[in-house]
């Protein structure tokens, strides 16, 4: 169990997505390659290489640089004035950390192509679609554990992406790129709908700070 | 004297005072703050807290810097190195203590 300083010490991290933008951050970056995805597929089959990158590149660089300003945007108006700025130190002096969650990523993502590449040769789409939707749910599991201590309903929104990615995996038949654009909209939707309702909390618990730095 | 008794004499009296081990152990996992946040994750009032950071300053466990965020005054905090290898050694000692 770990001692009352040890939790104490955590609330710099989770003070990180007290306002929700990084959620809101991750939900536009989902619902942007869904949308990608989405006008690539409506291209003619003709469309040049070219083309699939123009669309490519000219749905997800505005989509990410407005996550990026419009988190930014967020601390620098409401998180910051209202209960102060701190920055995370990132890996700071220990190397071992950064590989340490290199290797713990690649494995996984080398793990998860092994399993997506397997299905696919032996025909397997139910198992390549339920890698998919289990990363899905896992992935946002985890931020949860990690980062949305002190809201436990957060549990309930992995819960309702759990249920709805189920839904649709019932509803869309077909190989897991078919699976891919609606589950990507349902889990961009789930993270942004959670960071909204975040900062909403955030900003009816807090007010602006009317106090002058000592 | 014994061990466990030298270990609880030996502990360091600057960071041992309740509000300025919140603030170090804070400064401790961030690379830097303003006295807001400080003061929001402390629950500790403002003189008080100032009193800590002028102490924890004038040991010299961590750096103050008064700057601008635009037209709004900040004061930001960074624990120092010696600040740091005194915390590691308070949290050993404690442990040893206890």
């Amino acid at each position: 169990m770990k001692s009352n300083l040890r939790n104490f010490m955590e609330r710099p991290r989770l003070y990180d997505n007290i306002d929700g933008a990084g959620e809101m951050f991750m939900g536009l970056m989902l619902l942007g390659f869904a949308l990608a995805g989405y006008w690539e597929t409506q291209l003619a089959e003709s469309a040049s290489r070219w083309m699939h990158g123009l669309v490519l590149y000219g749905v997800l660089i505005p989509t990410i640089a407005l996550g990026f300003w419009g988190r930014k945007f967020i601390k620098r108006r409401l998180t910051w004035p209202r209960t102060g700025y701190a920055v995370a130190p990132g890996f700071g002096n220990k190397p071992w950390r950064i590989m340490a969650v290199v290797s713990a990523l690649a494995a996984i993502g080398a793990g998860l192509a092994c399993l997506l590449v397997l299905s696919r040769r032996h025909e397997s789409p139910t198992v390549s679609r339920l890698v998919m939707l289990v990363t899905w749910v896992l992935v946002y599991a985890v931020w949860v554990w990690r980062m949305g201590k002190g809201q436990p309903w957060k549990w309930m929104a992995v819960a309702a992406m759990a249920f709805g990615l189920v839904l649709i995996a019932l509803i869309t038949p077909g190989s897991v790129d078919q699976l891919f654009q609606p589950a990507a909209v349902l889990v961009g939707i789930v993270w942004l709908a959670s960071g909204a309702a975040t900062l909403v909390l955030y900003l009816h618990g807090t007010q602006q700070s009317d106090s002058k730095p000592e | 004297m014994n061990d466990q008794v030298r270990a609880i004499a030996e502990l360091d009296r600057v960071i041992h005072e309740p509000g300025r081990l919140m603030i170090i152990a804070l400064l401790s996992v961030v690379k830097e703050c303003d006295f807001l946040y400080l003061l929001h994750e402390t629950d500790l009032n403002k003189g008080t807290l100032s009193s800590h950071l002028t102490r924890l300053e004038e040991t010299g466990y961590i750096e103050i810097e008064k700057t601008y965020r635009g037209k709004v005054p900040q004061t930001l905090l960074r624990l120092t190195d010696s600040g740091r290898t005194a915390f590691e050694a308070y949290r050993k000692g404690l442990k040893t203590a206890l």
